[in-house]
């Protein structure tokens, strides 16, 4: 149930953006606004997180080879 | 799931209608070029026009340059090809224009007047139209593929002309 | 006098196993970006060097060569890998049961992993395939997975549905008998939108389900639940800043699984650039959790059967890692970065549960140098 509602207020979220326009996507497009800046650094830091935590998750999947029951 | 669906796709916006094969280009609007003097397309006294729609930041737009050199060079009498820039900073185009060799004019639009008016939909897109300003096909992208066939369709009107 | 040295041995063990577990490399199949098109391709090399105490004379080190590229495909694709081979330094708990009078022998492990993911481009949606195999002495990871890509007709949504498929095996190298596995299934939904032309948003929800061997095959007392289940919410926010000409990012993630864990963790980091060569980026992470309902730092279970465990890492903690990194750009393709960071992790900042005063606090600093080459 909780979930559900999760999506739908991503949903709603997802509408109430203002359309950009393909040629306004010039600071969308630089390299520091991506998700991921530096996949290096993330794959590293994410291992150690994950296994020095409990959670882990929600960037990707098919992160489970890890030792760390 | 299915509902989940219908429902994501639902609040996709719609886009636009883009320009199709046999709609009208905007000929009239007005551009400045690199040295500040206004451009406008109806100038162009061949009978085929390239507009092709760039930006410094756009790496795809970056690919299509040798392609379009190499087609502005080789079908001088019959094609001309314009740049149409859409950076928001002119700057970052003309330091992008000193790295990358361009054998065609470039007119800068930083306010997308002339994507707006074409309901371009992805960057890069390159519009080929007749003197007439009628649009002859849309290209996403531009790659060799899409040369050559700008090519042969430029040929069939020096045959006929001849 | 032997009490302490069991006790001693035990937590070296665990340290031992931790270090183990970072050692092996994250089986990472790429995270899910804003892409809609293959991005530009890229190489980038270089190490990381870890170092974690827990008391001011255990030590671990881990040094980790990686490499990560993405290139072009055939047509409209791209490949996109990585490689981790790292090894382990520090007193080796693993054969004092077998050498005695051997702690303070130093051990070289050596982990290796590699992952690859090809991706194809239409013009609407994108279909990719990964794989990933991470292989160390006592543990084997395999793992397939498959991730869609949906975007709308202005690009400024993007649907993702990903999954993968993942087997462990895990053994023992000081009791033979251990020889178990445990299979994990994993799905992921997520939205990425773009808000308006100076900032976006990603909103990923993750769940996994496995089954199998969970516990810790060091911990001879340690008893885990053979499945569980994974919920993580994650929203990453891009913002950018052009009178600071510098770029805000800010991470949530959400955690709850089937052992009673939750978990949040806020990430803030700063992107300033500094004329055309330079960025500077600190960043700050805070992360707490909730015990599992099976921890308990003292007195195991009388009943055997019953599910135990002592792990520090199933305990209720907070950490705070700070970090800083600097990158310069040498030439138009080609860049160097450093960064640092440290890690403060202690019962005592978790923002919900009691603090444990038997849990000493953990501390770790990690250092990261890399080269990244560009392509046109």
């Amino acid at each position: 149930m909780n979930k559900h509602v999760c999506i739908l207020i991503l949903l709603v979220l997802a509408t109430a953006c203002t359309p950009v326009k393909p040629w306004q996507k010039g600071n969308l497009a630089r390299r520091d606004m991506a998700i991921t800046t530096d996949p290096f650094e993330s794959n590293l830091r994410d291992h150690i997180f994950d296994s020095k935590e409990a959670a882990r998750g929600g960037r990707s999947v098919g992160g489970g080879g890890c030792g760390c029951n | 799931m299915r509902v989940l669906l219908a429902t994501l796709l639902a609040v996709v916006p719609v886009w636009a209608f883009a320009l199709e094969p046999g709609d009208q280009f905007p000929t009239s609007v007005q551009l400045s070029d690199e040295h500040g003097a206004k451009l406008n397309i109806s100038k162009f006294q061949t009978p085929f026009i390239l507009i092709d729609f760039w930006a410094s930041w756009c790496g795809a737009c970056a690919k299509a340059f040798p392609a379009l050199n190499s087609l502005a060079d080789s079908e001088k009498s019959t094609l001309s090809v314009v740049g149409v820039n859409v950076d928001g900073e002119k700057q970052d185009a003309l330091d992008f224009l000193k790295e990358h060799r361009h054998s065609f004019p470039v007119i800068f639009d930083s306010r997308g007047e002339l994507p707006d008016a074409c309901a371009v939909d992805s960057m890069p897109t390159s519009i080929l139209i007749k003197r007439s300003g009628e649009v002859v096909k849309v290209f996403k992208g531009f790659s060799d593929g899409d040369a050559a066939l700008i090519r042969d369709l430029v040929k069939q009107v020096e045959i006929k002309a001849t | 006098m032997k009490k302490k040295q069991l006790r001693r041995n035990e937590r070296n063990r665990v340290k031992a196993l931790l270090s183990a577990a970072l050692l092996i490399p994250g089986l990472y199949i790429g995270s899910v970006s804003a892409q809609t098109a293959p991005s530009s391709p890229e190489v980038r090399i270089g190490y990381m060097e870890y170092r974690d105490a827990q008391k001011s004379d255990d030590r671990m080190r881990v040094h980790t060569p990686h490499a990560w590229f993405r290139l072009p495909g055939f047509g409209k694709s791209e490949v996109e890998g990585s490689l981790t081979f790292d090894s382990m330094s520090g007193a080796s708990p693993y054969f004092l049961s077998t050498l005695s009078g051997a702690s303070g022998m130093g051990v070289d492990d050596q982990r290796k992993a590699g992952d690859l993911k090809y991706t194809h481009y239409l013009d609407s949606f994108s279909v990719g395939l990964g794989g990933a195999i991470s292989t160390e002495n006592d543990y084997l990871s395999k793992t397939i997975s498959g991730e869609s890509r949906i975007w709308s007709d202005d690009k400024n949504t993007t649907f993702t549905i990903a999954g993968s498929l993942t087997g462990d095996d895990i053994s023992s190298r000081i009791d033979a008998r251990v020889d178990e596995d445990r299979r994990t299934g994993s799905v992921l939904v997520g939205i990425t939108q773009v808000i308006d032309d100076k900032s976006l948003v990603q909103s990923n929800v993750s769940f996994s389900s496995g089954d199998g061997y969970y516990s810790d095959p060091y911990k001879p007392l340690d008893n885990r639940p053979r499945s569980r289940e994974e919920w993580a919410w994650l929203t990453q926010y891009r913002r950018f800043l052009s009178d600071y000409d510098a770029a805000l990012h800010l991470d949530y993630r959400l955690f709850a699984d089937s052992w009673d864990v939750m978990a949040h963790n806020v990430s803030v980091a700063w992107y300033q650039n500094i004329g055309e060569s330079w960025v500077i980026r600190p960043s700050i992470r805070y992360y707490t959790q909730s015990e599992a309902s099976f921890f308990d730092s003292e007195v195991p279970p009388v009943d055997r059967e019953k599910r135990f465990s002592a792990d520090q890492r199933l305990s209720d903690f907070g950490s705070v890692t700070a970090g800083i990194k600097l990158e310069y750009a040498m030439a138009k393709d080609l860049s160097v970065s450093v960064s640092a960071d440290v890690m403060h992790q202690r019962s005592g900042l978790a923002a919900f549960g009691h603090e444990a005063t038997d849990i000493k606090p953990f501390n770790a600093a990690f250092g990261i140098v890399q080269l990244i080459k560009r392509f046109p």
